[in-house]
């Protein structure tokens, strides 16, 4: 008896905790779906993509019970409306990711299955919130599916991206289609498995045949779907890559006459042309490299998929997201998309109008017509453009996004025109470089030409003809910036893993000029790099600027000594373990304290190098260096701040997960925060909110090229000034690496490094053109 | 550990110091509560009773006070009042790990810098009442490391109570077990201790050592075998118990006892000693608890009996002075132990514990006799800052 009491005890305070942990929940939810009348709406002044015969034009839409009433060119309407004001907004119908796993539960996000039996409406959380984020990018549904594990998955579901616990009340269509794959998971290394797995699904196909001419005497659920699919009632989504996989489905789709979607796609090689004749609807992504995307990558040509498509096949576009959070970068593949060379208008329907016909529900949804749900997007520019803010979203006639305070109305044009010049390669020794977007010193863009003579800037003019002679290449609108530069960057350095302190090593002795990560920076307009040492120890070492494209590579070998207070640096073979041995050894050695050596280090390398540690952190001390902190929670930043102010530092805070609560009152030039894809990926929602706190000088670092542009652009999509972030990736945190002189901008007789853009930098749609260092083309069509 | 020269350790403190001091000013709220029934654990409890509270701090306890102008009343009605709550022994918001394993003795380890303020566990615990915390690090080290006593709310630069305090050392078989699968000594990385034996070695080897190095900077070891820290014993059964009293007597330092589950054992000895007990909580669900240790559901009634100092710690503090109380605990001291008690063992009685004027005004507002199990929290304050539902 009394132990059951005791029981009870524990119990209640169980449910007490619980209790607080429900009320948060409720509050954060609360919070981000703000409240709404039952009053009908009206949008007015935006310019509308309908996606329909109507076309794209300016207009207003009528939304009632959830529909679109009316949409029409005049301008007038009668009745009581709530009106909503987007003038110079595009609507767009609301986005659709094809390939999610937004609403799932996370421990099912990854499973599947091989007999068909699975229902992925079966793997949802009702309770989950990941679906706010999604909506804050513009997109309304997702579709939904078993994780590929070869042959028969299960059942696929097209969902909406909205609120509400009720699975009933954002169920768009259950049972839209049936997932398979060849190919894909464990086991099919070699053709013969590959081959048995296909035998499989064509003997399941068979049995089901067998099965619907017969009568049964009982009904077999799974073999009813498979009818499904044979009748052509649902399509088949079959995940392939390889050429062999690939034919195999088309084999399946001649044989059993089934309405087929392949997905993936990624090797296609010689069906390629196959597959373009033959129009088949295919999921294709993830568009983009590394590790933002929160999808796993696989080889792919580089003309994918442009050798898969016409302009006339449909095909949808999949963030193929491991994690919910890639769904929020939909917007971002499709601008990836644009780059590689699709079509911008055939990108946006692989996002809206495609997937909702391929998968059967565009009776509600991907265009704007009257009688359609009210699924929208309103986008303060181009809807491709990751850089421009989203303003309104609306999913099956609900406002699931709406900021408060809307971002200052964009410029009446949108900047995604592409420019193209052609420069000759050798370039001349003299000549003049025109636009009417150069980047001035404030981040800008202003009309002006570059003028230069052997590998010299001379000047910066707003006239070029007085250096009448030389000849002039004119961009046109192709904007001209200086190289980008990435604040900081940690590539897989082999590292010295036996002591926390090694402040007295360089990351720039193991540059590699020829590795792979550096021609994929100078693919992206990068031409500097902060090298900073791996995060295995506490001092990890010394930080230094590197030039990607001209010897001498190493700029500046020493900028500064990086710290790591993150998990990476702690480990229980070697003091220290925990955060606070870390904090007791970063700050014992800013107090003067040197390496006890291993016995194996002789003593006279010992001196030297206690004297290079000795010098590093007085470089510190006396602020002609850096403190580069590496730093994921509240409580590692904090104690990253208190040392940098105990010992008065300049200090950089490298992607920082956890800042919103730093009480932190630096004196101007001692703070600077790295930006990185590590905060998008795991702490989105704590951007808004910080990025308008932050009043730091900022850089990007830690990721691809194409990550850091991305990072710029999402920075300006919560409230950023372009300005800013185009100084960001070109100048870094200025004043706080200690960089030489004039570093990112053009000074007369400074260096000849320029890349000319198809469009802003900003916008992932955009690449660079010409990369051109010391006066010669290093990067070209 | 590393050594340092004092001085520039003085000015990083100061540093800390000033960082912490920051621009943030205290909540000068001026708050008057009536209460039903105030425990003020200085004496006999009022009923009812009024306390008056002005710039954190507590002015005036009375059964009636007639309220000055401005100030803002709370009626608790037939509510009780008693002190917020102190947890002497916890390890919550401490970020990463709470021992740092690659040396046994980190007698500099302090807690107090990898505190995580914004801690959802902070918040937790100030919801079920506890106002005050005992931050230790954990038992993987022969000596731990330094405890913090923090507030579990407010504004960051009044939570600190005591930075870098006593002494933390284990004598248990913690510090052995990651050691003792080993077989024999062949590498050099090969670790020490590997057992209960070895562990005590451990402990005398250094006070020996720091009584014997009189000269030079006083080590933390020194100030704590010189009385100037509390040293904080973690052991559990009766054997370790009286090992840690052993090596109390031979190096003249009088340790609080941490844990403590088979304390009922040794209880003559613990009260000759005159060593208090931060007891664990007590388990349930099996007979045996860490270490094999016996459980026994009145300790509290035991150890009061026997003349032992004690207080309950590791959360759910209501929950656990009920629970003595219906196995033999007299209410008083059940009380007396989650509030009064625990904050004299961590040496802040000057600040937290009673409800009497000077102290923190940390107070805990309950619906009704706190030793009933339906009663609930309704509000709390810490230093004049008043939590509870808008």
């Amino acid at each position: 008896m009394t132990r059951r009491s005791w029981f009870w005890v524990v119990c209640c305070g169980a449910l007490t905790l619980y209790g607080i942990h429900f009320n948060h929940t409720a509050n954060a939810l609360h919070e981000s779906a703000p409240p709404q009348g039952t009053k009908p709406i009206v949008l007015v002044g935006g310019t509308i993509i309908t996606q329909t015969d109507e076309g794209t034009f300016e207009g207003i839409i009528l939304i009632q019970n959830g529909k679109i009433k009316e949409i029409s060119r005049a301008k007038k309407w009668t009745g009581d409306y709530e009106v909503i004001d987007i003038t110079g907004c595009v609507v767009t119908p609301g986005l659709f990711d094809a390939r999610s796993v937004v609403r799932l539960h996370p421990a099912s996000a990854r499973e599947g299955g091989r007999d068909g039996t699975l229902d992925i409406l079966d793997a949802v959380d009702p309770f989950s919130d990941d679906w706010s984020d999604a909506a804050a990018q513009g997109i309304t549904a997702v579709g939904v599916q078993p994780a590929a594990s070869g042959t028969f998955g299960g059942l696929g579901a097209v969902l909406a991206v909205s609120p509400g616990h009720d699975t009933a009340e954002w169920i768009i269509k259950k049972a839209a289609w049936l997932q398979a794959s060849l190919g894909v998971g464990q086991g099919t290394a070699n053709s013969l498995q590959r081959q048995a797995q296909f035998q499989q699904l064509r003997g399941q196909l068979d049995a089901a045949k067998t099965y619907s001419t017969s009568k049964p005497s009982q009904k077999d659920p799974v073999k009813e779907q498979l009818v499904r699919v044979l009748k052509g009632e649902i399509p088949l989504r079959v995940e392939a890559h390889f050429e062999d996989d690939l034919r195999r489905a088309m084999k399946l789709q001649e044989d059993f006459k089934i309405r087929l979607i392949l997905e993936g796609v990624s090797e296609p090689r010689l069906t390629a042309e196959t597959l373009r004749d033959r129009r088949l609807p295919m999921v294709l992504g993830p568009f983009g490299t590394g590790s933002i995307w929160g999808a796993s990558q696989r080889k792919k040509e580089r003309d994918w998929p442009k050798s898969l498509l016409t302009d006339s096949s449909k095909w949808m576009l999949g963030s193929f997201g491991e994690r919910s959070q890639a769904t929020t970068l939909l917007r971002a593949q499709a601008a990836v998309a644009v780059a590689q060379g699709l079509p911008a208008d055939q990108v946006l329907k692989a996002i809206t109008l495609y997937p909702a016909e391929l998968l059967g529900v565009a009776d509600r949804l991907g265009s704007l017509a009257p009688g359609r749900s009210a699924d929208l997007a309103v986008f303060a520019g181009d809807p491709l453009d990751p850089s421009v803010p989203v303003r309104l979203t609306m999913a099956q006639g609900k406002i699931t996004y709406q900021p408060a305070n809307p971002l200052a109305a964009p410029k009446a044009k949108s900047s995604s025109t592409t420019a193209t010049v052609s420069l000759p390669d050798p370039l001349p020794a003299k000549f003049v470089l025109k636009s009417n977007r150069i980047l001035n010193e404030q981040g800008q863009f202003q009309p002006g030409a570059l003028v230069i003579e052997n590998g010299k800037i001379v000047s910066l003019t707003a006239r070029p003809a007085e250096t009448a002679g030389y000849p002039i290449y004119d961009c046109g609108d192709g904007p001209i910036t200086p190289g980008l530069f990435a604040a900081a960057f940690a590539p897989n350095l082999a590292t010295e893993e036996a002591d926390a302190h090694a402040s007295h090593l360089r990351a720039v002795d193991e540059f590699d000029p020829e590795a792979e990560w550096v021609r994929a920076f100078r693919k992206q307009g990068f031409t500097h790099v902060v090298l900073t040492p791996p995060h295995k120890q506490v001092l990890s070492g010394q930080a230094g600027l590197i030039r990607l494209s001209a010897a001498p590579h190493v700029v500046q070998a020493a900028l500064g000594q990086q710290f790591v207070f993150t998990g990476a640096s702690r480990d229980a073979n070697r003091f220290p373990s925990s955060l606070a041995g870390q904090i007791d050894l970063a700050s014992e050695s800013l107090l003067g304290r040197t390496m006890d050596w291993q016995l194996y280090v002789p003593e006279s390398m010992r001196t030297k190098l206690n004297e290079q540690q000795k010098q590093s952190i007085q470089a510190l001390l006396e602020r002609k260096q850096t403190a580069f902190w590496v730093v994921d929670s509240q409580a590692e930043s904090d104690a990253a701040l208190r040392l940098s102010r105990a010992f008065r530092l300049r200090s950089l805070l490298i992607e920082p997960l956890e800042i919103r609560h730093a009480e932190w009152d630096a004196e101007p030039g001692s703070l600077g925060v790295i930006l990185g894809p590590k905060q998008w990926l795991q702490a989105a929602h704590e951007w808004r909110a910080w990025l308008a706190r932050c009043q730091w000088p900022i850089g990007y670092g830690m990721g691809t090229g194409q990550e850091l542009r991305l990072m710029a652009g999402l920075s300006v999509q919560m409230g950023l000034t372009p300005e800013k972030a185009l100084l960001g990736l070109t100048r870094g945190p200025d004043g706080l690496l200690g960089l030489p002189e004039g570093f990112g901008q053009w000074r007369p007789d400074g260096d000849a490094d320029c890349v000319i853009w198809t469009g802003s930098p900003l916008d992932l749609q955009s690449k660079p053109q010409y990369v051109i260092v010391q006066g010669r083309l290093v990067e070209k069509p | 550990m590393m050594r340092l020269p004092g001085f520039p350790r003085f000015l990083l403190i100061l540093g800390l110091a000033g960082f912490l001091a920051g621009p943030r000013s205290l909540l000068a709220e001026e708050w008057l509560i009536r209460a039903g029934k105030v425990y003020t654990l200085t004496g006999a409890p009022l009923a009812p009773g009024m306390v008056h509270v002005k710039n954190g701090k507590i002015v005036e306890v009375a059964a009636e006070i007639a309220a000055p102008e401005g100030v803002k009343v709370i009626d608790l009605s037939q509510g009780v009042l008693i002190p917020g709550l102190v947890d002497a022994r916890s390890q919550v918001g401490i970020e990463s790990s709470v021992n740092e394993i690659t040396q046994e003795l980190t007698p500099n380890y302090k807690v107090h810098t990898a505190i995580n303020w914004q801690s959802r566990s902070f918040r937790e615990a100030l919801a079920e009442g506890v106002t005050t915390l005992g931050l230790m690090p954990g038992t993987e080290n022969v000596i731990s490391g330094q405890l913090a006593v923090v507030k579990t709310a407010g504004p960051l630069a009044q939570r600190t109570l005591v930075e870098a305090g006593g002494l933390v050392i284990t004598v248990a078989s913690d510090p052995a077990n990651r050691n003792s699968s080993r077989q024999r000594p062949d590498s050099i990385y090969v670790r020490q201790p590997t057992n209960r034996m070895g562990v005590v070695w451990m402990l005398r080897q250094t006070f020996a050592s720091a009584q014997a190095s009189t000269n030079g900077t006083p080590s933390v070891i020194h100030e704590a075998l010189t009385g100037k820290r509390t040293i904080y014993g973690v052991s559990r059964i009766d054997s370790d118990i009286l090992s840690l009293l052993r090596l109390g007597k031979d190096y003249q330092f009088t340790p609080v006892l941490v844990e403590g589950n088979e304390a009922y054992k040794v209880k003559e000895t613990l009260a000759s000693a005159k060593v208090p007990v931060l007891l664990t909580k007590v388990t349930t669900q099996a007979g045996t608890a860490t270490e094999g240790s016996e459980v026994f559901w009145n300790q509290g009634g035991e150890l009061h009996d026997a003349g032992v100092t004690f207080a309950f710690t590791g959360g759910h503090l209501l929950d656990q002075a009920r629970f003595a109380i219906r196995f033999g605990c007299p209410k008083g001291v059940a009380l007396e132990a989650i509030t009064k008690t625990p904050a004299r063992l961590l040496g802040v009685e000057s600040r937290v514990g009673t409800i009497a004027v000077g102290q923190d005004a940390d107070l805990l507002a309950l619906t009704g006799d706190p030793f009933e199990l339906t009663t609930g929290v309704a509000w709390v304050m810490t230093q004049g800052q008043w939590h509870g539902k808008k």
